[in-house]
């Protein structure tokens, strides 16, 4: 997860983003004015630790360190509670990091917060308590796990459909083309869910991570209410055939020739990132 | 109900590349529940997608469903009606608030033509 995030970040972003901060299972590595982008994406590319990162790339102002040393342990462990960015992205970790009792160290001394956006690449790593009291405290902004990683969860759909439709030959012959189109669609859900997120915490009251919750809500309950109409429905009586191009997505809604007004213009994002061991 | 078979969390229609090459094998190799259950979830997100969280929330869970299809009808004919209005020339109308007016009607049209919401 983090490792693509980065690959996909330093594609679309290149010298306008930086990462200030990585921590994994062995190790850590920071600098204010960005680790070096190549040396990450080799470290991706090689599914190497953060401790594969060659210390002759860092920067004067750089660390890399182990968490084999008292020092490096606790600063792999305070990475995400220290460092200063931009946003800060949990892609990994265990579960209830950030939680109750730690919640006030993402601040400093002036009740600034280390990062003022967390996107929750991984799930549950922040705690509902250490969410609300960031948000309440330090108008932090989360995107919530269920928001921040619904595109695996359409992936994976992606995936057992194509291996029920198509043969294995078949699946590599198209493999390409199917790609290309499965991440397409990614980025037009992706921009959907965002879009009603923030029109939706813009417009009425409450935090994100309870829109988030709501959008979930409101998808599963209507899904459950049609799931229970259709249950006797079979595939041979008119409603079933009606509603069927749902399926095939020949039918284009009225609204999605719309195009979003919503932008995501960064510059100089400065990222510090949470990551699995090799991931 | 044998329902919770599947999890519905499919909120996108099929990629296109698969509509291309299998789109026949579909009735043979998807069972009929997870038919169903795509259905549900790509109409589902969709109306939530577009109107917002609060339409849904408001409605009683005994209603949702009719009213999710009839929101689909109603939504195929909006499209042909803003389709319809483009292709043609309206005269005494400038293209600025045919635009305009056809832009409301994909935003809104839907929504306003069922009265219900």
């Amino acid at each position: 997860m983090a490792g693509n995030l980065i690959k996909i970040l330093f594609r679309e972003y290149g010298k306008n983003c930086k990462v200030v901060g990585i921590a994994d299972g062995f190790g850590v590595a920071e600098d204010p004015n960005g680790l070096d982008a190549g040396e990450l994406l080799r470290l991706f590319e090689a599914g190497s630790p953060i401790t594969g990162f060659n210390k002759d790339k860092l920067s004067y102002t750089g660390i890399m360190m182990d968490r084999s040393t008292e020092e490096g342990l606790a600063r792999a462990n305070s990475m995400f509670l220290r460092v200063k960015a931009d946003v800060f992205v949990p892609g990994g970790g265990r579960p209830n990091t950030m939680n109750g009792s730690n919640w006030r160290q993402f601040l400093d001394v002036n009740g600034k917060p280390s990062s003022p956006l967390i996107v929750e690449g991984a799930n549950i790593f922040n705690t509902p308590e250490a969410r609300a009291n960031l948000f309440k405290h330090a108008g932090v902004v989360f995107v919530k796990d269920s928001s921040a990683n619904k595109c695996g969860v359409i992936t994976s759909s992606f995936e057992v459909q194509a291996s029920m439709l198509l043969s294995k030959d078949e699946f590599l012959a198209v493999k390409d083309e199917l790609v290309k189109d499965v991440v397409v669609r990614l980025k037009e859900y992706a921009r959907l869910e965002a879009d009603l997120l923030f029109r939706a915490y813009k417009n009425f009251p409450g935090d994100l991570p309870h829109f988030s919750e709501r959008i979930s809500d409101a998808i599963n309950r209507c899904t459950d209410a049609i799931a229970d109409r259709l249950a006797t429905v079979n595939p041979e009586d008119p409603l079933f055939q009606e509603l069927l191009p749902l399926i095939k997505g020949l039918i284009i809604m009225p609204w999605q020739l719309f195009k979003s007004g919503l932008t995501f213009g960064y510059s100089n994002l400065r990222m510090c990132v949470f990551r699995k061991s090799s991931s | 109900m044998d329902i919770l078979i599947y999890e519905c969390v499919f909120s996108e229609n099929l990629p296109h590349k698969l509509v291309e090459v299998a789109w026949d094998r579909v009735p043979s190799r998807f069972p009929v529940q997870y038919q169903r259950c795509y259905i549900a979830s790509t109409l589902a997100s969709q109306l939530v997608y577009h109107e917002g969280i609060h339409l849904v929330e408001s409605q009683a869970t005994g209603d949702i469903a009719d009213r999710a299809i009839q929101y689909y009808r109603a939504s195929k004919s909006v499209g042909k009606l803003c389709d319809d209005i483009e292709s043609k020339e309206w005269s005494g109308v400038d293209a600025e608030s045919k635009k305009r007016a056809v832009d409301l009607l994909r935003r809104g049209g839907v929504r306003t033509s069922l009265g219900i919401f």
